[in-house]
């Protein structure tokens, strides 16, 4: 289950490639050392395609952003994210617990973070529909 | 998980949450028994037997489309005089409709004298109890009953009709699937197969019944000419060749019930009853042919509502739960999808989902899955 610390650090290009195996339409742009990753993901053939944006800022640490006009981003109890810009329409999205060691460096971003965010579009969803996030979590 | 493999888990959750709930079945179980008791214990001699027919016997009952927790359910209830083959027509609703008036208890209950039944009303729900007779004088293993039914003029005459034969029909069309289930349940409740009621069975007809029927009760709850629920089951029993998928199964009905309906020699309308052809279902559409064009406008509607909607134009799991509200009530849409959302959670945390290059959440053993969905945490404020 929780499994904390031994797991090797993946280097970006690690990332990357395990990235474009699986989701071979990203787009990629590397500015300064600071990786953007552009996605678009359907929760369920039933769903929108949401474009998503991975940053990872000078190999240390990853945000993922869902990005584009954003339904009910006004909404004060928009489910689990860590910022909202609405100037810029994007909401950080909350995908991991920190203190639970679900995600470090050694983590595969195409293995948890893109399945996460998947998982959480779906939520997000029915929580449009439903006014209720079903999907769990924790707040701090 | 494609479009219609999403379609079948809502659709088999949205019959769950229209299907009666176990207590109020067994609370209305145990007042048609008492019913049955009492009437048997005043007239012994006609040796009185009353058991359920129609959606309770047959598990297709929906919830009425009141939005609190249990609206009022109609039961529909034989209650047969086993020796009274010598009571004419009015005799046999007399004596009936006379015991009951004359209970403390029940004679408080009773509506006024019904065409054919006399209905007691509880709070949640009413029992039509329908007085008949066996049809054959001699012992014999015919089923078929006669009732008495009553015209706008007072005058009461004979009708015929064979409800437990139907349910044999009902049970045989849905052939190796009935059985399947059948035992499934047996075998996780433990209990023997013969004490298996149909109504506590979940089969693919059953569900697909209860969602036209509900599509039918919000298509017409301000409009006249509904159709009646036994035309439905008929037809979708008539098409049903043992799919197992429940959204192949209701859309397979859907395209191929109108196909059951025939037609006499003067181009009248016949929907019989498979199991004694001499009752028409469809009688009335004679006389008030508006009833025929409502049949026709409802199906077509739910070939759009049930089928092609959300297969087409579904823009969105919130776009379909807003039309899935307006297609089948707010409450049980609602409920339908917080169910269809918990086992997804409970799916993910067996670790049984994967997603594919679109990001689709899918089996994790399916082809295209190209990473699982692990567990982790959401975290973060609203």
């Amino acid at each position: 289950m929780i499994h904390p610390i031994s797991k090797r650090k993946l280097t970006v290009g690690q990332q990357l490639c395990a990235i474009r195996r699986f989701f071979p339409d990203v787009r990629i742009r590397n500015k300064n050392g600071n990786l953007s990753i552009f996605l678009y993901l359907q929760p369920t053939p039933m769903s929108r395609f949401y474009p998503i944006e991975i940053k990872i800022h000078r190999s240390t640490y990853t945000e993922v952003w869902l990005v584009g006009s954003i339904q009910k981003i006004d909404d004060i109890e928009f489910p689990h994210h860590y910022r909202i810009d609405k100037e810029n329409n994007r909401v950080r999205l909350c995908l991991y617990h920190p203190k639970k060691f679900e995600w470090d460096r050694g983590t595969s971003i195409a293995e948890n973070l893109i399945p996460w965010t998947c998982e959480w579009l779906f939520y997000y969803e029915l929580w449009l529909g439903n006014g209720v996030w079903y999907g769990g979590g924790e707040h701090p | 998980m494609d479009k219609k493999e999403i379609l079948s888990r809502l659709y088999r959750e949205l019959a769950g949450t229209l299907n009666i709930s176990e207590t109020m079945t067994n609370e209305i179980v145990n007042s048609y028994k008492a019913v049955g008791s009492y009437l048997g214990n005043m007239e012994q001699a006609l040796d009185i037997n009353i058991y359920p027919q129609g959606s309770l016997s047959l598990g297709t009952m929906v919830r009425p489309i009141k939005e609190d927790e249990e609206g009022d359910y109609d039961v529909d209830l034989v209650c047969l005089l086993k020796n009274g083959q010598h009571l004419t027509a009015k005799e046999m609703k007399m004596i009936v409709g006379q015991r009951l008036s004359e209970s403390d208890r029940y004679g408080a209950m009773l509506d006024e004298e019904g065409k054919r039944c006399w209905t007691l009303q509880y709070s949640d729900y009413h029992l039509d109890v329908l007085p008949c007779v066996p049809r054959t004088l001699q012992e014999s293993t015919d089923t078929k009953i006669r009732l008495s039914h009553k015209d706008d003029n007072g005058i009461y005459s004979a009708c015929f009709s064979n409800p437990k034969a139907y349910k044999e029909w009902f049970i045989g069309e849905m052939g190796t699937v009935f059985s399947q289930i059948r035992e499934q349940y047996a075998a996780k409740r433990n209990v023997e197969i013969e004490e298996i009621k149909l109504f506590q069975l979940r089969t693919p007809l059953q569900i697909a019944i209860q969602i036209l029927k509900r599509h039918r009760d919000i298509m017409f709850a301000d409009k006249d000419n509904k159709p009646i629920s036994i035309i439905i089951t008929t037809l979708a029993t008539k098409a049903y060749v043992g799919e197992s998928d429940i959204f192949e199964t209701i859309s397979n009905i859907i395209n191929k019930m109108d196909s059951h309906i025939e037609y006499d020699g003067d181009g009248n309308v016949l929907i019989c009853n498979p199991t004694m052809r001499e009752e028409n279902f469809a009688d009335k559409w004679k006389d008030i042919p508006e009833k025929k064009d409502a049949f026709h406008a409802w199906l077509h509607k739910a070939r759009v509502d049930i089928i092609e909607n959300p297969l087409n134009f579904a823009d969105g799991m919130d776009s379909l739960m807003e039309n899935m509200r307006a297609t089948f009530g707010t409450k049980v849409v609602n409920e339908t999808f917080e169910k269809y959302a918990e086992k997804a959670a409970v799916e993910r945390e067996q670790g049984l989902l994967g997603i594919n290059n679109k990001g689709n959440i899918i089996a994790r053993e399916n082809k295209e899955a190209v990473v699982p969905l692990k567990n982790h945490t959401f975290y973060g404020g609203e």
